[in-house]
C-alpha cells in the first residue's frame, strides 16, 4: 500500500478521473443542451413581436416581449383550436381509460396458469403476430369503414382498445403477483372477477400507470388515424389542425389576406402554436415521469 | 369428464374477462390482415370485396415497373438505413455518459429533458425543425449568420439535405427514450466488476470498454433486430411532417406513397401489394438479422 502511494498511484488514479469526469460532463451538457435549446428558441419567438422574429433578431431571449402571439390564437382561432384541444383531450381521457381497462381485462385471465385459463396460448400467438406485424393500411381503412366507424370519435378510441406492447407489459406484472393472496381471496369465496378487481388491479397500480402514461401520450399525439377515419373538421383532434394551420392551410384561405393584423400568419405564431400544444405535455409529465421510465425499463427487461 | 367440465364452468369469468380483448384482436388486426387479400384483386369501391375481379400477381409486376416505385423505394432504404447508423449508437452513447454521472439531482434532470422530446407528436418536432432551421428567422441561420456572415440556407428545402434531415429528427426525438433501455441493462451489472477493475488499476475508459459495452452487448444485439425489423417503417407521421413539395422526391417513402397513391387516389389493390411487400421485406430482414447475430454473437431475438 505505502509503495504504491509512493509512486503517485493514487493521485494518477483521481487525476485521471477528474478528467474523465470533465469530459463526462462536457458531453452531457452539449448533449442536454442540443435537447432544449430548439426548446428555448420556441418560447422566446413566442414572446416576441412578428417583425422582431421575421427580420431574424430573436435566438434565446424574447425581443419586444408581447403576449400578443398567444392573443391571436383566441381573436382568430379561438373556436376552431378550442374545439380541436376538446376533441383531443376526450379522446385522450375516454381513449385512456378505455385502453388501460381492457388492457388489465385480457391480461388477467393470460396471466393464469394453463390450467385455469386453457385459450392462453392461442391468444398469446394472436398477439405476438400481431406484435410483430403492422395491420396493412388499406385493408384496415377499408374493414374500419365497413364497421361504420367512419368519422367518429369512436374509431380513434376502438382502434386503441389494446396495444400489444402494453398487453404483455400488465401480463408480466400479473404473473409476478403473489399467488397467496389470490388464493386468500377464493377461501373467502371471491370468484374470479373479484380476484380481478379486489386483488390484481389494486396491486397493479404501478404498472397500469405506465400503460395509462404511454397511451395518453399517444391518443394526445394522434395524428394518421384521424387522418384515417375523421373527415369533418368539427371531430378533428388537435395535430392535424395545428398541421394545417402551420402550413397556412387554416385561416389564411378563408381569412381576409388586406387584414392589417401584424400577427397574421408569421412565424412568431407558429411559435406560440407549438409552445400551446406542448404545455400541457410538458406540465404533466415531469410528475408521471416515474412511471414512465418504469414502464420502459420493464419492456426492456421482458424484451 | 363431467368432473373436468365442472372445473372449466367455475372458471367462466376468466373466459368472459377474454371476450372484449379477443374480440378486439379479431376485428381491428386480423381481419384487417387477411385483407391482404385485396392484393390479388382489382379492388372495386362499388362492387366490393366479395364481387371484385381476381387478378393474380398483377399488382406485385406492375410494382417493379414504376419508376417512381423504385424512386421510393430507394428513398426509404436510403432514410432506413441512415437512421440505423446515426440512431443505433447515440442511446448507447447517451446511456454510458448517464451511468457515469454519480450526482442523482444532474442526472435525473437531464434524463427528463432528452425524454421530452419522445413525448411531442411528429407535428410538433418537425414544425420545431422547420421553425429552428428557417431561412428568415431560425437560430442556426442567426447563428452561422453572426458567425461566418453566411447567407441564410432554407435547410428544409434543399433535396440533398432532407434524408438526413430525417435521421437526424429521428435522433433528436428517440435517443433520449431508447437510452432508458441500455441504461437499464447497465444498472444491472455487479458492481464488483468495477471495482475488481479498479484495483487492476483499470481507467474509466478501459473500464467502459471492457466492461459496460460487452456487457449490455445483448440488449445492442436486441435493439439492433428491432432496428432491423423495422428498417423500412419509417412512420408515416414523421415523414408526412417534415416534407413539402420542393422535397417530395427525394423524401417520399412508401408509407406516405400508401397514403398518398392508396388513399387519396384509391389505387386500394395495388397499394396493398406494396404494403405486403413492405412487410415481407421487413420479415426478411428481422429473420436474416437474428441468423446473422447468432452466427456473430451467439444470441438471438428467438433464442
Amino acid at each position: 500500500m505505502k509503495m504504491l502511494k509512493k509512486s503517485g498511484y493514487f493521485r494518477k488514479l483521481r487525476r485521471e478521473s477528474l478528467r474523465s469526469t470533465i469530459v463526462v460532463y462536457t458531453f452531457l451538457l452539449l448533449i442536454t443542451l442540443l435537447m432544449i435549446l430548439p426548446f428555448l428558441h420556441e418560447l422566446a419567438k413566442s414572446f416576441s413581436y412578428p417583425t422582431e422574429v421575421e427580420a431574424g433578431r430573436v435566438s434565446l431571449l424574447p425581443k419586444r416581449f408581447t403576449f400578443g402571439n398567444y392573443y391571436y390564437f383566441w381573436r382568430k382561432q379561438s373556436e376552431q383550436l378550442g374545439r380541436a384541444f376538446l376533441n383531443t383531450i376526450y379522446i385522450t381521457v375516454v381513449g385512456t381509460a378505455w385502453t388501460v381497462f381492457n388492457t388489465a381485462l385480457l391480461a388477467f385471465p393470460l396471466s393464469r396458469s394453463k390450467k385455469e385459463f386453457r385459450l392462453g396460448v392461442p391468444i398469446l400467438m394472436i398477439v405476438i403476430f400481431c406484435f410483430v406485424f403492422q395491420r396493412p393500411v388499406i385493408p384496415y381503412f377499408l374493414t374500419v369503414k365497413a364497421y361504420g366507424l367512419m368519422d367518429t370519435r369512436a374509431a380513434l378510441i376502438l382502434s386503441h382498445t389494446i396495444v400489444p406492447f402494453y398487453l404483455l407489459l400488465v401480463l408480466t406484472f400479473f404473473r409476478g403477483l403473489p399467488e397467496d393472496l389470490f388464493d386468500a381471496c377464493r377461501i373467502d369465496g371471491g370468484s374470479d372477477f373479484h380476484l380481478f378487481w379486489h386483488v390484481a388491479l389494486p396491486l397493479s397500480k404501478a404498472s397500469l400507470a405506465s400503460v395509462a402514461i404511454f397511451s395518453g401520450v399517444t391518443m394526445w399525439n394522434l395524428f394518421f388515424h384521424p387522418m384515417l377515419f375523421i373527415r369533418s373538421s368539427d371531430l378533428m383532434p388537435l395535430q392535424p389542425i395545428v398541421r394545417s394551420i402551420m402550413r397556412g392551410t387554416g385561416d389564411v384561405l378563408k381569412g381576409n389576406l388586406l387584414d392589417n393584423d401584424p400577427f397574421r400568419e408569421t412565424e412568431s405564431i407558429k411559435s406560440a402554436l407549438i409552445m400551446l400544444t406542448i404545455i400541457p405535455v410538458a406540465v404533466v409529465y415531469p410528475f408521471l415521469q416515474k412511471y414512465f421510465t418504469k414502464g420502459t425499463m420493464v419492456g426492456a427487461i421482458k424484451s | 369428464m363431467s368432473s373436468n367440465l365442472k372445473k372449466l364452468a367455475s372458471r367462466y369469468p376468466l373466459y368472459i374477462m377474454a371476450i372484449p380483448g379477443v374480440l378486439f384482436f379479431v376485428l381491428f388486426y386480423l381481419i384487417p390482415s387477411a385483407g391482404i387479400l385485396l392484393a390479388w384483386q382489382d379492388y372495386n369501391f362499388i362492387k366490393g370485396f366479395m364481387e371484385s375481379p381476381w387478378v393474380g400477381w398483377k399488382h406485385f409486376r406492375k410494382m417493379f415497373e414504376y419508376s417512381e416505385f423504385l424512386q421510393i423505394l430507394k428513398n426509404t432504404l436510403s432514410i432506413g438505413f441512415l437512421k440505423l447508423i446515426l440512431g443505433f449508437p447515440f442511446p448507447v452513447f447517451i446511456a454510458l455518459l448517464l451511468n457515469e454521472v454519480k450526482n442523482h439531482q444532474i442526472k435525473k434532470f437531464s434524463q427528463t429533458i432528452m425524454f421530452m422530446p419522445h413525448l411531442l407528436s411528429w407535428v410538433v418536432v418537425s414544425q420545431i425543425f422547420y421553425n429552428v432551421l428557417s431561412p428568415d428567422s431560425g437560430i442556426v441561420n442567426n447563428v452561422l449568420h453572426g458567425l461566418t456572415g453566411m447567407e441564410p440556407v432554407f435547410f428544409m428545402a434543399k433535396e440533398e439535405l432532407i434524408q438526413p434531415l430525417i435521421a437526424i429528427s429521428h435522433v433528436w426525438k428517440e435517443s433520449g427514450y431508447t437510452s432508458v433501455v441500455y441504461l437499464a441493462a447497465l444498472s444491472s451489472i455487479s458492481p464488483e466488476l468495477y471495482e475488481a477493475a479498479d484495483l487492476d488499476g483499470a481507467g474509466k475508459m478501459t473500464k467502459i470498454l471492457r466492461i459496460s459495452l460487452p456487457l449490455i452487448a445483448p440488449t445492442m444485439v436486441i435493439m439492433f433486430l428491432i432496428t432491423m425489423g423495422r428498417f423500412l417503417e419509417t412512420g408515416f407521421d414523421h415523414v408526412y411532417n417534415m416534407l413539402n413539395p420542393l422535397v417530395w422526391s427525394k423524401g417520399d417513402i412508401l408509407n406516405t406513397y400508401i397514403y398518398r397513391v392508396g388513399l387519396q387516389q384509391g389505387k386500394y389493390s395495388f397499394t396493398t401489394a406494396v404494403g405486403l411487400f413492405k412487410s415481407l421485406v421487413g420479415l426478411v430482414l428481422i429473420v436474416g438479422g437474428n441468423w446473422g447475430a447468432r452466427k456473430i454473437t451467439g444470441r438471438g431475438f428467438f433464442k
